[in-house]
């Protein structure tokens, strides 16, 4: 890539916007836990629970989703200015969102702007897990986060849904210290 | 490849070179679906030689960046489904190097095994071959070790 076309989020302001593209269940994190919890080893994985449209087996081996044509896309024909991305891998929105945010400024997360995959309240129930460690442990459906201007969220959101991705405005940045506030 | 080669002390040891062998061989056409024009290397050479394209960049720069499936694999042994992982792997490593904005050059594995299962790991390098196609990058080399007892 081009040194001048860095993205490190430094540009990122109070007001911005940030937008949360959908994942497709667990990606590939957390699976100590699933495992603990669902007690995969004598379970039969065969079954079909309720709010799932595959086998439980099949919904804990459902590939990860790639962002990389969504996002080389938009940059190569600079479809809309992309401020800070994040990719929400171990640790889930609580560890990973602060690591595109410059200092000064604080991530507002709306977590009732978009709808986790049934998986996660599965695994929030059978493992009565505190919903804190659920979103600092899981993706919770979203798999990655882009911060753009105010200016150009809508722009953003239908190009997204343009690219075959399923956006949701999931909150916006803040001044304050950095880091993840979750409102629920 | 030598057909030739071959060591039945090694294989009493644990170690069917002749198993890596075949598992190249089975693996060969979904490496061959990733290769792009970037690609300059193939199946064979030591390392993996890739020419990037740098037209229009003035400050080129290299974002690199490794990761692994964790204990998702659990679930493939437990299914024994291999095909899937690969894509995982691919996903885990490419979605960390974009959110600089950089795109997909060339990807990289590392397999290690208890027991070379040719038809296994070709499964698993078509995992990695079909998250390198989606824009994924070309799948420019890769490493698979079988390493008994360990």
């Amino acid at each position: 890539m081009d040194k001048d076309t860095i993205i490190d989020g430094h540009t990122i302001k109070p007001g911005d916007v940030l937008i949360g593209l959908a994942s497709n269940g667990l990606h590939s994190n957390g699976y100590s836990l699933v495992r603990k919890v669902l007690d995969v080893e004598n379970r039969d994985l065969s079954q079909i629970l309720p709010g799932l449209d595959c086998t439980l087996g099949e919904e804990l081996l459902k590939p990860t989703r790639l962002y990389a044509r969504t996002v080389v896309e938009i940059m190569s024909k600079k479809l809309f200015d992309i401020k800070g991305m994040s990719h929400i891998t171990g640790g889930g929105i609580f560890e990973n969102l602060p690591r595109m945010l410059p200092d000064g400024v604080k991530a507002v997360v709306d977590t009732a702007s978009w709808n986790p995959p049934a998986i996660f309240g599965i695994l929030e129930q059978e493992g009565s897990i505190p919903r804190r460690d659920m979103y600092n442990t899981f993706n919770m459906g979203i798999g990655y986060i882009m911060a753009v201007d105010a200016a150009e969220a809508d722009k953003a959101m239908t190009v997204l849904a343009e690219l075959g991705e399923r956006p949701y405005k999931i909150g916006v940045c803040q001044a304050g210290e950095k880091g993840v506030e979750l409102t629920w | 490849m030598n057909k030739n080669s071959f060591s039945e002390s090694y294989k009493a040891a644990g170690v069917d070179v002749t198993a890596g062998y075949k598992a190249v061989d089975l693996m060969k056409s979904h490496v061959e679906r990733t290769i792009t024009t970037e690609v300059m290397s193939s199946i064979g050479g030591f390392g993996a030689l890739v020419m990037p394209d740098l037209a229009g960049i003035s400050h080129p720069v290299l974002v690199s960046g490794t990761d692994g499936v964790g204990t998702k694999l659990r679930l493939a042994f437990l299914q024994d489904k291999h095909n899937t992982v690969g894509i995982d792997c691919v996903a885990m490593c490419v979605n960390d190097i974009i959110c600089s904005g950089a795109r997909p050059l060339f990807f990289l594995d590392y397999l290690a095994l208890g027991k070379n299962v040719p038809e296994r790991v070709a499964e698993i390098v078509s995992g990695v071959a079909e998250g390198c196609v989606p824009r994924g990058g070309a799948r420019g080399g890769g490493e698979t070790a079988e390493m008994p007892g360990f």
